[in-house]
């Protein structure tokens, strides 16, 4: 869709982080590719969750760097990230279950009025509500109009739409999706994933963390798998489940590495 | 960060040191400027009395005379006169006594008395005051006066304290406690030890007390000189509504502040004739600000009061009670009294309030010196009233010592 | 829906209620809880506590009085006290920022180390305070209204709309549901923290400032016990505990219905052991009906009325 399918927006080169004893992440090299979804799998405590942490700027690598469009980047905080237009919806969300749709949509990026009342930080909440619903409606995705309804009111699925609405929002280079599926039923499940390849399909690189290899194999146009904290392939086609199975749990693992 | 909590520690510590340094060198300048404040007491007799310091005695020369609610022969007669026994570790009955009793503080000369003083604590305003007297007047005489903290409200600490003055073994012990159901154990701890002790603030069977203020007799006085104001504005009964501002807190009997209330009570309807449906006792939580609004709340409720004779058990309380009335428009249709000459009775009187006229000084100032020189007449096996009170004086805009102002 | 509730009852019980001049009453009782209940509302949305509010009042309210004492100026006295208040909040924002310690824990030391030192400012003694400018900030009326009255509603005012229209009110809101989430969301929590705890210093001390101009007297127990009221004001109101939820206009209810309840059991005479009694079962009703009903329900309960004020966005 995007002229720049397929143009590497997001390297990752040497990155290894430990937590004391425990090796998270391993000397791993990445690439991720604009316009196309790269899934990143591996069993539980592979290191999948340090490398999106790493790369969204919410942990600091031990050693390795980060490159986005190309140039070397010191991620701090997400914030520097974010303001790369990288976007992560973590596992556990990072909603404020207390508000609305629309405070959570503009969370930390909120729109301000106009000349004085901008200067002391006075909020233009009709802006945002129409933004957030154009933004809502454009996604198609399920949740309520109305403003003022907590987050923590609504099922998970409507709460994940909304941080995959949000992330979708703001990314403009990247969106890192940590298990968007884990939580949910398969209506909502799919809903989800169905958004993922809507947000590739303009042009930003995904990355999806799944442990649910069918959405996997359906979705993804490129899967890396780790394990241990290292990476042990990266594959673009051929993707079967008995392969990916085989990586991931490391059972005939010299035959494994391609 | 996970080392921040330790770092903390240390900087803490530091802090509190810093803060308990300054308050030690407040503590001592004050000591050196408050010495001698004999003005206060205003006695009736300055005679020194011929029977209290016995020629055997080692004590130096007299520092001062500190009079007492037992100021007159009559006063003496009714009140139980006791002195220590060492035979019996114990307090007994005398009727050989003087003709009246003030005590009189001796300079230590050759006696080497040592004295033990167990405040309730540190912090509460009459105390500061009471223990700043103690090291003024322990000084003055040369007497070895140790100072033990109970730390109110601290339910163990008066036995702690009990224990290492046991240990301190002093030859008189000022004993205030004032948790009451704690002065059996602490009073059996000094008799086994053979102590002799003088309760403060609460009473105990067989030992001598030493009430820092008569409460009763404050709250009588505070009352005959309000009628005396209202008579003299020709209120009569029938137009005067009695308000006293007291508060749930204190223990409603004779030993506690709360028996001011008592006393002022009392004479409003002995020499007043004011009914007890004339006489409201409100609850005023010494906040001042909350004081005035639940006064305020009153005199919304009662519209049709004329004058109003206000009593508060304490000036802070007073000054709510005052500020509500002035609020109200009936400053001049009120009259108010307080107890302790504290900074908020002294303000108003140095200022001739027209409401609040008059408080009360019960010389926690001199407590030190009165409790000294109770314990040099014990350790001298000298007679002492049962009961001890500093004589306490009404003060007015015109009584009050103007350097206060 | 309470308010009017108890508002009819006591009409009928009392014939003094209903009057323009009781009111006034109420609304001068409440003013000086009202300025901490307004900055402590803030403070519990963020997911904090200060429990060093009535420590502040105190502590402040002394440094005004010895300043005054020393025939500084009045502007000089009162600048005075509103500094001392933003070091005790700067003070609890390096406590709890910088070495962790959860906020409760952290206040109360504070509060007793503030208290302790509120005592050793004049030695234990109050203050009674000589300039007649200064008390003539708190005492009497202006247009018929309690002066302290103005203070109160200008704090509410300012602190609501912070909280309702402002990034910074949206941030506190954020912070207080999720600090994770607002972390990530580029808000910075240590700023957030450090902004709720000075603002809680400052409008502590100037509740401290109109106490003692009130009271024409400093004491150095000044506020002592009024942390708890403000705290179950702002619950009352409907704010959390736990953070996140709760508003402005929430408080002003809360704060006003206790100050109804505390004047109405005082016109009927009622003695102080039942307003304690009554002001802790509706702290206990609000907060169990909220439990009870508050998720399922969208945060409605029997409190309705005070809690609709809770449900802005
Ligand atoms: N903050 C941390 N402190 C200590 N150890 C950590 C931390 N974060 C991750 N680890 C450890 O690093 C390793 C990699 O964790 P990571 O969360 O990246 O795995 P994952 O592949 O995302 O696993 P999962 O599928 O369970 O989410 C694990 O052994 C984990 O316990
Ligand atoms: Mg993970």
């Amino acid at each position: 869709m995007s002229v720049d399918k397929g143009r590497v927006v997001i390297e990752g080169i040497g990155l290894s982080k430990s937590y004391g004893p425990i090796t998270a992440l391993d000397n791993v090299d990445i690439e991720i590719r604009a316009g196309e979804i790269t899934a990143l799998v591996g069993d539980n405590g592979a290191g999948k969750s340090t490398l999106i942490k790493i790369l969204a700027g919410a942990v600091a690598p031990d050693a390795g760097e980060v490159r986005v469009n190309g140039e070397t980047v010191v991620l701090r905080t997400p914030a520097d990230a974010r303001d790369l237009g990288i976007e992560t919806i973590f596992q556990d969300l990072a909603l404020a279950p207390d508000r609305d749709v629309v405070t959570n949509l503009f969370l930390g990026r909120e729109i301000v009025r106009k000349g004085l009342a901008g200067m002391i930080g006075m909020l233009d909440r009709g802006a945002m509500e129409a933004q957030a619903l154009t933004q809502i409606d454009a996604l198609g995705v399920n949740i309520p109009r109305s403003t003022g309804v907590s987050i923590g009111e609504m099922s998970g699925g409507q709460q994940q739409s909304v941080a995959v609405a949000r992330g979708a929002f703001w990314a403009k280079t990247g969106m890192f999706m940590d298990e968007p599926t884990a939580a949910l039923g398969v209506r909502e499940s799919s809903r989800v994933l169905r958004l993922a390849r809507q947000i590739a399909g303009s042009g930003v690189a995904v990355v999806l963390i799944s442990h649910i290899l069918p959405h996997v194999m359906e979705l993804a146009d490129r899967v890396v798998v780790l394990r241990h904290g290292q990476k042990v392939a990266e594959l673009t086609e051929d993707i079967s489940m008995d392969r990916l199975v085989t990586l991931i749990v490391g059972v005939d693992a010299h035959d494994a590495v391609t | 960060m996970s080392r921040f909590p330790r770092a903390a520690l240390p900087t803490l510590l530091a802090l509190a040191l810093v803060i308990s340094a300054c308050g030690n060198g407040d503590a001592d300048d004050a000591a050196e400027t408050t010495a001698a404040p004999a003005t206060t007491a205003a006695p009736e007799t300055t005679a020194a009395p011929e029977t209290t310091a016995a020629p055997a005695s080692l004590l130096g020369e007299v520092i001062m005379e500190l009079p007492t609610t037992i100021a007159n022969a009559e006063q003496a007669a009714a009140a139980t006169w006791m002195l220590w026994d060492e035979a019996s570790c114990s307090f007994v009955e005398t009727d050989d006594h003087p003709d009246f009793y003030q005590a009189v503080l001796r300079k230590d000369g050759n006696a080497n008395y040592r004295f033990a003083w167990t405040p309730e604590d540190n912090v509460f305003d009459t105390l500061i005051v009471a223990n700043e007297s103690f090291r003024v007047a322990a000084a003055a005489s040369e007497t070895d006066v140790t100072e033990f903290d109970n730390l109110y409200p601290s339910e163990e600490q008066p036995l702690v304290v009990a224990d290492l003055v046991v240990q301190h073994d002093p030859d008189v012990v000022l004993s205030m406690n004032v948790l009451a159901n704690l002065n059996p154990a602490i009073m059996s701890k000094y008799k086994e030890a053979c102590i002799p002790a003088v309760a403060h603030s609460v009473p105990h069977e067989g030992q001598p007390f030493f009430g820092g203020g008569e409460w009763y007799a404050v709250g009588r006085a505070q009352a005959e000189y309000l009628i005396a104001v209202a008579e003299g504005r020709g209120w009569t009964t029938g137009d005067v509504d009695v308000l006293l501002c007291s508060h749930s807190a204190f223990v409603q009997d004779r030993t506690s502040p709360y028996a001011s209330i008592i006393g002022f009570r009392e004479v409003v309807k002995e020499s007043f004739d004011v009914g007890d449906d004339n006489i409201h006792e409100l609850e005023c939580p010494s906040d001042i600000v909350t004081d005035q609004a639940n006064v305020a709340d009153w005199l919304t409720a009662h519209p049709d009061t004329r004058n109003i004779m206000g009593f508060g058990i304490n000036d802070l309380r007073t000054l709510g009670m005052v500020n509500a009335l002035r609020e109200s428009g009936r400053a001049e249709t009120s009259i108010a009294g307080g107890v302790g000459l504290s900074q908020e009775s002294v303000g108003p009187l140095c200022a001739s309030d027209p409401t609040f006229l008059t408080s009360v000084d019960f010389v926690p100032q001199l407590w030190g010196e009165y409790g000294i020189a109770i314990a040099q007449d014990i350790a001298e096996g000298n007679p002492i009233p049962s009961e001890i009170y500093p004589q306490a004086t009404v003060v007015d805009a015109a009584s009050i010592d103007q350097a206060k102002c | 829906m309470a308010i009017v509730a108890i508002g009819i009852v006591m009409t009928m019980v009392s014939p003094f209620f209903f009057q323009a001049g009781n009111f006034l009453n109420v609304a001068r009782a409440v003013a000086i809880t009202g300025i901490v209940a307004a900055v402590s509302t803030p403070m519990l949305i963020s997911g904090n506590v200060d429990l060093s509010v009535a420590a502040t009042m105190g502590i402040s309210g002394m440094t005004a009085g010895a300043l005054l004492v020393q025939e500084l100026p009045v502007p000089v006295a009162i600048i005075g006290a509103l500094i001392v208040g933003l070091l005790m909040g700067l003070v609890n924002a390096v406590i709890v920022v910088k070495f962790r310690v959860n906020s409760l824990i952290a206040t109360i030391g504070t509060a007793f180390i503030a208290r302790g030192v509120a005592f050793l400012v004049n030695g234990g003694r109050s203050i009674f305070i000589p300039a007649e400018s200064y008390v003539a900030l708190g005492q009497g009326s202006a247009l018929g209204i309690p002066k302290p009255v103005f203070y109160t509603v200008v704090v509410f005012a300012v602190i609501g709309f912070v909280m309702r229209y402002t990034k910074v009110g949206a941030h506190i809101y954020a912070v207080g549901s999720s600090p994770e989430a607002a972390r990530r969301a580029g808000i910075s929590v240590p700023k957030i923290t450090w902004g709720v705890f000075l603002a809680s210093g400052f409008f502590s001390a100037l509740a401290g400032v109109v106490l003692t101009s009130q009271a024409g007297s400093a004491f150095p127990y000044g506020g002592q016990g009024r942390e708890l009221e403000i705290i179950a004001a702002v619950i009352v109101g409907g704010t959390a505990l736990t953070g996140g939820r709760g508003s402005i206009t929430g408080t002003i209810l809360g704060v006003v219905l206790l100050g109804i309840i505390a004047n109405s059991l005082n016109l009927m005479g009622l003695p102080a052991p039942y307003q304690d009694i009554s002001r802790g079962l509706l702290l206990v009703a609000a907060v169990a009906t909220d439990q009870l009903s508050g998720r399922t329900l969208g945060g409605r309960g029997v409190f309705r009325g005070l809690r609709a004020g809770t449900e802005e966005a």
